[in-house]
Formats: structure tokens, C-alpha cells, sequence
């Protein structure tokens, strides 16, 4: 395989393939827990462990699994390295694990996992999933923390939990960003800035 | 092999597989897990509690256990705790885990912090919330400053605490009433319950429904579900 192919099976899930901001999958937890920089961090690296370890895997056992089974098998895998995220978090890192909650354990239904699982894994050699994992879940996470950053910068005047816009502008923050229509405002405009630059 | 008799044994072996990982996992981290929920509790009860001296976590009174001398870790942990604090053997407050069912997010559990005698005076010394899914950056406004000022030495009236919408005299947070509800009301609740138990918090002495006579408004004994006035 070429480096350059190599490069391009990374590199389509940040941008031509972003999962969230194209492909449009895993909007619940994308939404739910972006109302800060730190959560959409936090999440996007478990999504970045979770994919790529269960693209790995799945990519493995793909000649092994018959066809017919194939959705359950790769949902126990799928759920099997999510518990391992949740339980690595809640023991070592308590306090992001406390602010993302319950999504943590929604990783499992996230389709960004399955489709990926579904449609590359199941087809392609390890190496060339593991990147593809890597690829989604640095997209995804990139998507979420640009989401979560703009969310938290306008709705509450900090980023980082850090006072940026100053007191004046905090005590007047736009508390919509921080509420369901805020997100789904920030995602399409997300959303329509991409599509224009990739339409040129 | 018969394809139906595959099926069963690859999706046996991947979860068999799975299952002994994930043990390995739990048992590697069951200890850090068990010690950081510790600690939060134990912060959490140092940062609200006045001076003590004893171990507040042994002094527990699991309100409505069903052993109250010997409460399970699920007791203790979706149930009503008032936790007091002695020095010098005399009771100086208490702290008290009230769980509200109705945050904005789903319930809250909030530590109240209370500084005072049950038989008399009980005035506020913080609160923290021990878990809840209240929007960041504006229901956990709830915890900070120019809301969280006006309860600092509050003096804990025996009639519940309302906020003003609902007719009281709590100031609420603008876009967060719910949850400026949630914290006056588990004030009000935290001191009923201190009120009620802080007489008893001798490890094994707290067993509520069988209070001696007098001690307390027999019309209270029932356990509440955390937040129970409106």
C-alpha cells in the first residue's frame, strides 16, 4: 500500500467524510454533552479509542463472523470496549466522567460506530481500518469540539471554563447556545459554512 | 459444521471473550473507582460540615433502610443520609444527602450542609451537588455566588422554603427557576431531616418508626423520597 493511500484512508474522515459534519451520524451525544470545549474533547476521545479498537477488532474476526450474526457480534465488541472506556473514566478521571454522564454509555447505539463497523471494517484489512478509525474519530472529535467551543464561548463567555469575553459580556451571555436550539443552530451553520467551501 | 451451529459458537466465543476482558478491566479499576467516590463524598462533607472532630461517613443515619444498623451501599446511596458532626462529643451540625426528583435534567442529589442544633437554631453552611444532569453554565449557576449568597448563614425556618415565583422569598436565577427550586426546597427538606434524626446519628442508634415518643412529629416518621414538600 502506498503511503499516499494510507494518508487518504486517514485523512477522508476529518474533511470529503466527516462523519458528523457530512455524514451527519451521531447527532445525540454530539448535541447533548457540547455545551462545553472540555466535554466535546473528552468525548471525542473516547470515541476515538472506542473506534478504533472495535474497527481493529472487527476488522480481525471479519473472515470468522458469519454474515447473519454479524450486527450482534459487532455490538458486543462495540459495547465491551465502551465499558472499558466508562469504567477506566469513572476510576481515573472522575470529574469528566461525572460531566458527561450517562452519554459515555451511549457510545454503544452512536451509529458512527456501527456504520463504520458495518460499512469499512468489515471489509478492509486491519491496518487500513485502524486508520479509518483513527480518521473518523479525530473528525468527529474535531467536529464536536468546534461545537462545543463556539457553544461555550457565546452561551457563557469562557472557553476551557476560562473567563475569555469578559464579566460585562458574561453577565448577558446568550444562554440559548448553551440549550438544545443553540446546538442545533451552531451544527447547521457548521453544516452549511462546510458544504459551501467544499461546493468551490 | 452446520451454518446455524456456527452462528452459535463464533457469537459464544466473541462474548466469551469480551466478558473475560471486561473482567480484567473491572477488577483493575475497582479500586480507583471505589476510592474516587470516597473522596467525593468525603470533600464534599469537609467543604459544607463546620469544624468536627469524629467521622461523620460512621455517623450516618440512612433514613428509611430497611436494617437502619446496618444500610446496604444501594440504601445509602439512592436514599435520604444525614451525616453529623461532633467535637468534643457535641453535636456542632450536620450534613444531609437529599435526593430531588425533579431537576431539570432528572433528579438531583444535593448535599446540604447544616451548621446548628436539631432541637433549635440550624442555619446553612453550603451545599454541593453530588450528582445531577442540570444544564452546565446555567442550572450549575445554581452553585455559584449571587445565588449560592443568599442561603450562607441562612437561618432554616421550619415552613418550606419556596422561591419567589412559586410565593416565597428565594431569589431564582433567571432561565434556571427549576433548578433554583431544587435547592431551596432541598434546603427546607435537609433541615426537616436534621431535625427529625440528629438526635440519633449514633451508628446503629437511627432507626426511624421506632423513635421514642415526643422526639419527633409521629406525622414525619414516614421516609420521604428526598424534596417531598409542594
Amino acid at each position: 500500500m502506498s503511503e499516499r493511500t494510507a494518508l487518504q484512508e486517514l485523512g477522508k474522515g476529518v474533511w470529503a467524510e466527516n462523519p458528523l459534519l457530512v455524514m451527519v451520524l451521531g447527532m445525540c451525544p454530539s448535541l447533548a454533552v457540547t455545551t462545553t470545549l472540555a466535554n466535546g474533547l473528552g468525548m471525542g476521545a473516547a470515541v476515538i479509542f472506542v473506534l478504533t479498537c472495535s474497527n481493529v477488532v472487527i476488522s480481525m474476526l471479519r473472515r470468522v463472523i458469519p454474515s447473519a450474526v454479524r450486527i450482534p457480534a459487532f455490538i458486543v465488541v462495540i459495547a465491551s470496549f465502551v465499558t472499558m472506556v466508562d469504567l477506566v473514566m469513572e476510576g481515573f478521571l472522575p470529574d469528566l466522567h461525572r460531566s458527561l454522564g450517562v452519554f459515555i454509555p451511549l457510545i454503544v447505539v452512536n451509529c458512527i460506530i456501527l456504520a463504520r463497523a458495518e460499512a469499512f471494517a468489515s471489509k478492509n484489512s486491519v491496518w487500513k481500518s485502524a486508520l479509518d478509525g483513527i480518521g473518523m474519530g479525530v473528525g468527529f472529535t474535531l467536529a464536536i469540539t468546534v461545537l462545543g467551543g463556539i457553544r461555550e464561548l457565546l452561551g457563557n463567555g469562557t472557553l476551557l471554563g476560562m473567563p475569555v469575553l469578559g464579566r460585562g459580556f458574561q453577565a448577558h451571555a446568550a444562554l440559548v447556545m448553551i440549550l438544545p436550539p443553540g446546538g442545533f443552530l451552531t451544527l447547521g451553520l457548521l453544516m452549511a459554512a462546510m458544504q459551501a467551501r467544499k461546493g468551490r | 459444521m452446520p451454518k446455524e451451529l456456527r452462528y452459535v459458537v463464533v457469537l459464544t466465543l466473541i462474548a466469551g471473550g469480551s466478558a473475560g476482558l471486561l473482567a480484567l478491566v473491572h477488577d483493575a479499576t475497582r479500586e480507583p473507582i471505589a476510592a474516587s467516590r470516597k473522596a467525593r463524598t468525603l470533600q464534599a462533607l469537609q467543604a459544607v460540615l463546620p469544624e468536627f472532630d469524629n467521622v461523620p461517613t460512621d455517623e450516618r443515619v440512612v433514613v428509611g433502610a430497611a436494617d437502619p444498623s446496618a444500610p446496604t451501599d444501594s440504601e445509602a446511596n439512592r436514599l435520604p443520609v444525614v451525616f453529623m458532626a461532633r467535637k468534643g462529643g457535641q453535636v456542632t451540625g450536620g450534613a444531609v444527602q437529599v435526593i430531588h426528583p425533579r431537576g431539570y435534567g432528572g433528579p438531583v442529589k444535593v448535599l446540604v450542609g447544616l451548621e446548628g442544633d436539631p432541637a433549635g437554631t440550624v442555619r446553612v453552611r453550603g451545599y454541593r451537588f453530588l450528582e445531577h444532569k442540570e444544564t452546565p453554565g446555567l442550572g450549575t449557576k445554581a452553585l455559584e455566588p449571587p445565588f449560592a449568597r443568599q442561603f450562607e448563614g441562612f437561618e432554616v425556618p421550619r415552613e418550606p422554603l419556596k422561591v419567589k415565583k412559586d410565593g416565597g422569598t428565594v431569589d431564582a436565577i433567571t432561565g434556571a427557576t427549576i433548578t433554583s427550586r431544587v435547592v431551596a426546597e432541598s434546603i427546607s427538606e435537609a433541615a426537616r431531616l436534621f431535625r427529625e434524626h440528629g438526635g440519633r446519628g449514633t451508628p446503629g442508634a437511627g432507626t426511624p418508626g421506632t423513635a421514642p415518643a415526643g422526639q419527633a412529629d409521629p406525622g414525619q416518621q414516614d421516609p420521604v423520597p428526598g424534596g417531598g414538600h409542594e
